[in-house]
């Protein structure tokens, strides 16, 4: 509840400041609207004017797999995204230590602090995405699978947000990132599209190694009834490791900065 | 009286890479870390009573900030007993975060783009304050530290001196009951570090708090701690009354005649150890023993308009300090 209530204020401030600098905001909304959204949509239409299905997706399939990455990297993008790397800067800077000193659990604070307000138009369209898809799959074919959308979504969330915690974690020993992240951000990238279109080993990789398939293709595949066989299970199951293992790291890193550092 | 902070015999080493220079050096320490042992802090002890002031001092490297950051429970002591309020600073419970506060002077909490208030509503929430409490500290911070056009301007928009002043309400919004200031004035003019000496004695008595102060400015030190603790490489060399560290480590004193006229060269060469500081002012350094016989030679044998005895000035104090040390 307490930790709520601190969320909200962090929420609040970051929107009062970003409206404060509407030409800032205005451009981060831009941004996210032109590098994710627009660029996806418009891949799709280019790809179904040659051909009307991609290794067994549809169209209609796709555009559902893109608005979900987009739902996810809006959330992303807004909350976890901007703080976390506010973070690795505050590591590099001594201010981190500020953010020990504070009695609320350390990583919420880090994933938390720094909103970026515009960045939510990712998901705002990624939703108008998802429905359009929909739409085009005339969604008559909405089976039980449905039920399991929101732990999809879930999952698929947690498996994003540990990866990127891990990653952070990294600060605690090698100060410097940039290149880890633009790495991340290739393989994150990969989500926008369904794993099937890939080769086979990238695929696995994809799926098993740095599960982006949970990220956006087997959610889909339970909103639009396509079968995604035992991966349904896997997907929590993932989520869940996930997130336990990236707590633990961060713990580790937190001991590391406290014994290594001065 | 329980103490309030109990140190006993701590200890902190931590390693750090060795970085050699040259193009070869570089790619095999891509490979091969080398690592050296920094002995910041090397077995220290001592204890601070309730509603002390006490002036923590050492030279650059000397282990001071390490120090702080173990009683603030940031790093792991590598041996030795800490106890702070009765908790142990490492293990970061809620109840010890929310009674203490750690100013750095050098490094900042407030958020840069944003007026103070908003950093002031965020550790509002964050350290779960009552609405009515958070108005009256802000309204007591704010007459204080005179903060009210300060407020509402972004933090970035601030001088020095100014944001230091918000800083310092940023880190007591709780109410902390120990404070630990790491070079609070540092950077700033005579008449802001004054102003904010002032405040941190005013909160000290107010609220009964606890202050362990680093400084590079003596004059921090003599305002506000009867009582300092002196540590050089990591080991404790002076815990006692500021004024016992000027008997022991100064044994002498410095008079100062400011005369009716100019001295001849003869009265000069007649009083070893003069020297003149300006036109009709002479100065003398003299041992502790036997200075009132001294001055009132001084006084008859030469044409004296006024004479001051002092202790020297507390640097030089403590730089003879750390030379006895080395």
């Amino acid at each position: 509840m307490r930790l709520l209530s601190v969320a909200l204020t962090f929420t609040k401030v970051a929107v009062q400041q970003q409206l404060a600098y509407r030409g800032e905001f205005l451009g981060a909304f831009i941004n996210a609207f032109a590098v994710d959204t627009l660029n996806a949509a418009v891949s799709v239409a280019v790809i179904y004017a040659h051909t009307d299905s991609l290794r067994g997706w549809s169209a209609g399939e796709l555009l559902v797999v893109v608005g979900l990455f987009n739902v996810v990297l809006g959330v992303m993008g807004t909350v976890m995204f901007p703080s976390l790397s506010r973070t690795t800067e505050d590591v590099y800077e001594g201010t981190f230590d500020y953010v020990l000193m504070k009695p609320v659990p350390s990583l919420f604070f880090a994933s938390t602090h720094y909103v970026q307000v515009g960045r939510f138009v990712n998901s705002i369209v990624g939703v108008v995405l998802c429905a359009f898809g929909l739409f085009i799959l005339e969604a008559g074919a909405l089976t039980w699978r449905v039920a399991l959308f929101p732990l999809m979504l879930a999952s698929a969330l947690a498996i994003f947000y540990a990866f990127v915690v891990a990653m952070t974690t990294l600060v605690f020993w090698a100060v410097r990132l940039e290149g880890i992240e633009s790495m991340f951000n290739v393989f994150f990238r990969t989500s926008r599209y369904p794993v099937d279109i890939y080769p086979k080993w990238i695929k696995g990789f994809l799926t098993y190694l740095f599960p982006v398939a949970f990220v956006s293709t087997v959610p889909t595949e339970t909103l639009v009834g396509r079968d995604s066989g035992w991966l349904i299970a896997v997907g929590p199951v993932i989520a869940t490791i996930a997130v336990y293992g990236a707590t633990r790291f961060w713990r580790l890193g937190l001991r590391r900065y406290s014994s290594a550092s001065s | 009286m329980a103490a309030i902070i109990q140190v006993d015999d701590l200890v902190k080493h931590y390693e750090v890479p060795v970085r050699e220079g040259g193009l070869f050096a570089s790619m095999r320490s891509v490979v091969h870390r080398r690592h050296r042992t920094v002995r910041a802090v090397e077995g220290i002890s001592f204890e601070l009573q309730p509603g002390e002031i006490v002036g923590f001092l050492g030279p650059n490297g000397a282990g001071k900030t390490t120090t702080l950051k173990v009683l603030s429970g940031l790093l792991y002591p590598t041996s030795g007993k800490v106890d702070v309020l009765g908790f142990t600073p490492s293990d970061r419970r809620v109840d010890f975060l929310s009674s203490v506060t750690l100013i750095m002077g050098q490094r900042q909490q407030l958020f840069w783009d944003l007026p103070a208030v908003d950093t002031f509503l965020v550790n509002k929430s964050i350290f779960g304050i009552e609405d009515c409490e958070y108005a009256e500290t802000v309204a007591t911070l704010t007459d204080l530290l005179d903060l009210s056009e300060l407020l509402e301007k972004p933090v970035r928009q601030l001088s020095l001196g100014e944001r230091m002043k918000v800083e310092l309400a940023a880190g007591l919004l709780h109410r902390p009951t120990v404070l630990y200031l790491d070079e609070p004035t540092i950077g700033l003019d005579v008449a802001m570090q004054q102003r904010i000496r002032e405040f941190i004695r005013e909160y000290n008595k107010s609220a009964g708090a606890t202050v362990l102060l680093t400084s590079h400015y003596m004059a921090d030190v003599e305002a506000l701690a009867e009582r300092v603790i002196v540590i050089n490489r990591g080991s404790l060399l002076y815990d006692g009354p500021l004024q016992g560290l000027v008997d022991r480590y100064a044994p002498h004193k410095i008079i100062t005649l400011q005369l009716e006229r100019d001295l001849t060269g003869e009265e000069l060469a007649k009083h070893e150890g003069l020297t003149v500081v300006d036109s009709r002012r002479v100065k003398l350094t003299a041992s502790r023993d036997g200075i009132a016989d001294l001055t009132v030679r001084l006084v008859q044998g030469l044409p004296v308009a006024d004479v001051s005895v002092e202790d020297p000035p507390l640097e030089e104090v403590i730089s003879e300090v750390f030379e006895d040390a080395e």
